[in-house]
């Protein structure tokens, strides 16, 4: 192990213990950090001139000025601290993105009652965005939602990494901080790339649509889901298997379309991934009836307004090992 | 978690309407103490800046490219340098810092320009504290004070909150959070002297006593009711007619004005100007009389106003020299530099005689000096009398005051014009005058008469208050004469006090009460309408307290601090002692700041955790305890098997609770709890 992972082991391990994660973290004197900002350095620098002013000139009133400059930075500090101190941070919902893509991530920010807290910071510092790419939030006193991105670069599960939580407020002298993990992850799926539409047989010879959830061909059963009528279930599975299943017809004939990873486009897994997946995105804005073969695992044929289907072959892109 | 890594620079954060303005509002509150400093231009150049700006705000012209910031740049130096003559000079550097601070407002984009500008607004504050500290300058300091910390509030508010007055009052709690602390560093820092020169306030323009004496230069100073100095004595204080404050001392008179006399002066006349001055530590070159047991001393101490000028007036003669200042051959005292900050001193002088009773050839020589031609009325006057009186000084002075008080003398401080030879015109024609006229005929007459005699400028009386602070100002400026006698030395005659003994005893003021012409020129001035009862008292109230003000405050250096602590801790290091104060306090109010802004009593646990607990309490006493680590809703579910009784109240009670602390309550969730709990 390089000393620099070593060290990032050790600061995660000590981070780990002092601010654990959670789905909901209070920010206490335990987690809170402080220190002067570049600011609040050069206000002390000023402070500094100042009272050099006062003892060359003799001046009394300019010591006054010194001194209340740096009183004024102590109270800054306490200012600052309690702005962020009992701040709650909940996670919420994340929605999932294609790799490549900003993943938003759902968080809620409920201030100490009573206090005016404002300014509090939230997200990952990039020093090349305004406000180092930080969400504003001002709970004063109430629980305001917020989303904050991260950069998803590969498929699969994306634990969120620690939060920065910081605040310069009142005077942006000091800058109190913490590194919050909220306990929140969520599936990034492939990268999309631009595709054509595989097989498109959307619409068959004779110009008639194919409607999903149709009554003239039998298709295959999907899961119950309420708004299905009951001459729909099929009972017998029921009294199988316990199980709630809805026989599916096709509208019209056409084949449905199935996207296969053996042969899918691309030189490597991943780039099958990414292929499928955009075909996925693709058929999912049109009515087209498509399953998914991945290896083993076959998603039968389905699709609709509801994008459950394509977010379902979607997951299983994403989780293909 | 770094994922971009290039180095461009992250733009700008824009400053807020509101934040802009005021900007725009704390230039012009700091910047004003200075304006009368400020060459016109300048004021002209600020004022463009200042109404471009608020164009800007309301959405009208452009941003200043940088041909022209580049030009008003150029514009702002060339009116200083051609204005000041320089850019270093104090005054210059405020002219600078000033167009500086309007400059960058007109070109201000970020919130970092936005901070620099506070920051610059605290210097500007400061400059103007180095020409007054008196009690409504600082008044108008904290006030300044207040708005750049509420500024500094502001520029960290959300764009969206334009309401100003949670910003003010924000601004308004910082500042008085801060005054505690700021009161004890001011006590307990120590004070260290000067480290090195700067170019001090230029009051070489002010009203005060000057070193040359032509009629019509002391009535100048009548006009003014300018406080010019306050001593306060510990012990006697001399009686009005004693209170003859010495400061100049001129020698040399050209026919027409009577003058200190400059080194090259002195050097002409044959004289080492070394020889003049005894400064500080040093002893003088030449004899000072011992102590005498008829001789009464006063103790005080004197604050100085800035005067720009050396003269450190002292009661009678001064026999010793103080800090930072020289003792002089005429038996004054000269700071080292032009006093242009406040100078405090204590001395210890008054009615002792006796000094030069041998008088140097070459001082008895410049005592004597005269034109060789002029004026010889009054050379035959002195002639005349001299035969008179022979060898009898004080006959030869008497008889000459008692001219001054049985003839048609009149003292006024609007005398007419005198032409060609002054003296005789005044001794002879006119017959009227002030001060000045009648020190500088009598001074002529004596050395006409081969007696050394000198012009003595200073002060002539002052206000008693409380009884041991006596305040001069510039209208108790005084002209008097010293003459020498062979084996007694210098004695002091005043001529103002034979033709107006009021002047010496009550005052200005009563002298010339029949003539209106009191301050004339200054009908604002409290001083003028000591006649009416209320606004003496507010007057002197106001007094009493800016002298505690300056004795206190402004007078607070490394001696007064040295000398408070160690009458507080005798015997102690007081640097050590202010150290360990210093960290003790520091760290009593830090940790009583973080007491009053944390409230640790009222750092209660949320409502609903309070209500959720107690109905463990509860459940607890009915036999079914929460376990460690158990969730809530597990909790729930073992009650409801447990104790069915109260399934439906622990499955609400739960779901209320997490929906209160990790989803999204509704409105009446808590009130609901606390029922069920």
């Amino acid at each position: 192990m390089s000393a620099l992972s070593q060290q990032r082991a050790r600061w995660n391990k000590w981070i780990n213990r002092r601010i654990p994660p959670a789905r909901s973290v209070t920010l206490n004197q335990k987690s809170l950090f402080i220190l002067p900002t570049k600011a609040g350095y050069s206000f002390i620098g000023v402070a500094v001139l100042v009272f050099f002013a006062g003892v060359n000139y003799r001046n009394s009133l300019s010591f006054g000025v010194s001194f209340f400059m740096v009183a004024l930075f102590q109270v800054a500090l306490w200012q600052t601290w309690r702005n962020l101190a009992g701040v709650t941070l909940t996670a919420r919902k994340a929605d999932s993105v294609h790799a490549g893509q900003l993943a938003g991530f759902h968080i809620s920010c409920r201030g100490e009652n009573g206090r005016a807290q404002q300014g509090v910071m939230v997200g990952w510092p990039d020093d090349t965005l305004p406000d180092n790419g930080l969400v504003r939030i001002d709970p004063q006193g109430e629980e305001v939602d917020a989303v904050v991105s991260y950069p998803a670069n590969k498929r699969g599960w994306l634990a969120l990494p620690r939060l920065r939580v910081e605040t310069v407020y009142p005077l942006g002298l000091f800058r109190a901080w913490s590194w919050v993990d909220l306990d929140q992850r969520t599936l990034i799926w492939p990268r999309l790339q631009s595709v054509e539409e595989v097989a498109s047989t959307g619409f068959g010879e004779d110009g008639h649509r194919v409607v999903p959830d149709g009554m003239d061909d039998f298709a295959g059963f999907r899961d119950f889901t309420p708004t299905d009528s009951a001459s729909q279930v099929d009972w017998k599975a029921l009294a199988r298997s316990d199980e709630l299943l809805v026989r599916q017809f096709h509208g019209l004939a056409g084949e449905d379309v199935w996207l296969d990873f053996a042969e899918a486009a691309g030189r490597n897994t991943e780039e099958k991934l990414s292929w499928l997946a955009s075909q996925c995105v693709l058929l999912g804005k049109g009515t087209q009836i498509w399953g998914l073969r991945l290896g083993g695992q076959v998603i039968p044929p389905g699709g609709g307004v509801s994008h459950a289907h394509a977010h379902a072959c979607l997951d299983a892109l994403a989780l293909y090992r | 978690m770094f994922w971009k890594k290039n180095k461009t620079a992250p733009p700008p954060i824009p400053v807020t309407r509101a934040a802009t303005f005021s900007l725009v509002v704390i230039l012009v509150m700091v910047s004003l103490p200075l304006v009368p400093l400020l060459p016109p231009g300048i004021l002209g150049l600020a004022a463009v800046a200042v109404i471009w700006r608020l164009a800007l705000l309301r959405s009208r012209g452009s941003n200043p490219g940088w041909m022209i910031r580049t030009a008003l740049v150029i514009a702002a130096v060339a009116m200083i340098v051609l204005h000041f003559g320089t850019l270093l000079g104090l005054e210059a550097g405020a002219a600078t810092l000033v167009s500086a601070y309007t400059l960058k407002l007109l070109e201000m984009r970020s919130r970092r320009d936005a901070l620099l500008l506070c920051f610059l607004g605290f210097f500007v504050a400061v400059t103007g504290l180095l020409f007054s500290q008196s009690i409504p300058m600082t008044v108008y300091l904290l006030a300044c004070l207040v708005m750049l910390v509420s500024v500094l509030v502001g520029l960290h508010q959300s764009s969206e909150k334009t309401a100003i007055k949670p910003v003010f009052k924000m601004g308004f709690m910082m500042t008085l959070q801060a005054l505690p602390l700021m009161v004890i560093l001011f006590v307990l820092v120590p004070r260290i002297p000067p480290l090195w020169l700067v170019p001090l306030p230029d009051n070489s323009s002010k009203t005060g006593l000057n070193d040359e004496m032509a009629p019509g230069d002391i009535a100048r100073l009548s006009q003014s009711a300018e406080l010019a100095f306050r001593a306060t004595f510990s012990g006697a204080v001399p009686p009005p007619n004693e209170r003859y404050w010495r400061a100049v001392v001129m020698h040399w008179f050209d026919g027409r004005r009577w003058y200190q006399g400059t080194e090259d002066d002195w050097i002409n006349a044959g004289v080492d100007p070394n020889k003049l001055v005894a400064w500080y530590s040093h002893d003088p070159t030449w004899s000072v009389p011992g102590e005498d047991e008829e001789d009464t001393l006063y103790n005080y101490d004197i604050i100085l106003q800035p005067s720009g000028r050396p003269w450190l007036p002292v009661l009678g003669f001064a026999t010793e020299a103080v800090d930072e200042a020289g003792l002089t051959r005429d038996w004054r005292l000269l700071a080292e530099d032009d006093v242009d900050l406040l100078f405090q001193y204590r001395m210890r002088s008054g009615q002792r005689e006796g000094f030069d009773r041998e008088l140097p050839y070459w001082l008895k020589r410049a005592s004597l000096q005269l034109p060789k031609s002029g004026n010889p009325r009054a050379r035959a006057l002195a002639q005349e009398l001299r035969e008179r009186h022979g060898a009898n000084v004080s006959g030869f002075v008497s008889d000459v005051l008692n001219r001054f008080r049985l003839q048609e003398y009149f003292y006024t401080l609007r005398p007419p014009l005198l032409e060609g030879n002054r003296i005789d015109n005044f001794l002879f024609d006119s017959k009227r005058g002030f001060c000045a006229h009648y020190a500088g005929a009598l001074t002529f007459l004596l050395r006409a008469a081969g007696i050394p005699a000198r012009v003595v400028a200073g002060y002539q009386g002052g206000e008693l208050k409380d009884g041991k602070i006596i305040q001069v100002r510039q209208f108790d400026a005084h002209a008097w004469v010293e003459f020498w006698q062979p084996g007694y030395g210098w004695e002091r005659v005043d001529p103002t006090a034979a033709v107006a003994p009021s002047r010496v005893v009550e005052g200005l003021e009563s002298a010339i009460a029949f003539e209106g012409s009191f301050l004339e020129g200054a009908i604002f001035s409290p001083v003028r309408y000591r006649e009416i009862g209320w606004i003496n008292s507010l007057r002197l109230q106001y007094e009493s307290l800016e002298y505690q003000w300056q004795r206190l405050v402004l007078s607070y250096d490394e001696n007064s601090q040295k000398g408070l602590f160690n009458k507080l801790f005798p015997g102690q290091d007081t640097l050590m002692i202010l150290t360990r104060l210093l960290v003790i306090s520091i760290l009593v109010v830090m940790i009583i700041t973080a007491i009053v802004l944390v409230k640790p009593w009222k750092r209660r646990a949320p409502a609903a955790d309070r209500y959720y607990l107690r109905f463990c309490r509860k459940m607890a006493k009915k036999g079914a305890p929460r376990l460690t680590g158990e969730g809530p809703q597990e909790y729930a579910r073992r009650l409801s098997r447990e104790k069915s009784e109260f399934a439906r109240q622990a499955m609400e009670v739960s779901a209320l609770y997490i929906r209160l602390v990790y989803g999204k309550p509704g409105t009446g969730d808590l009130r609901k709890l606390k029922q069920l709990c």
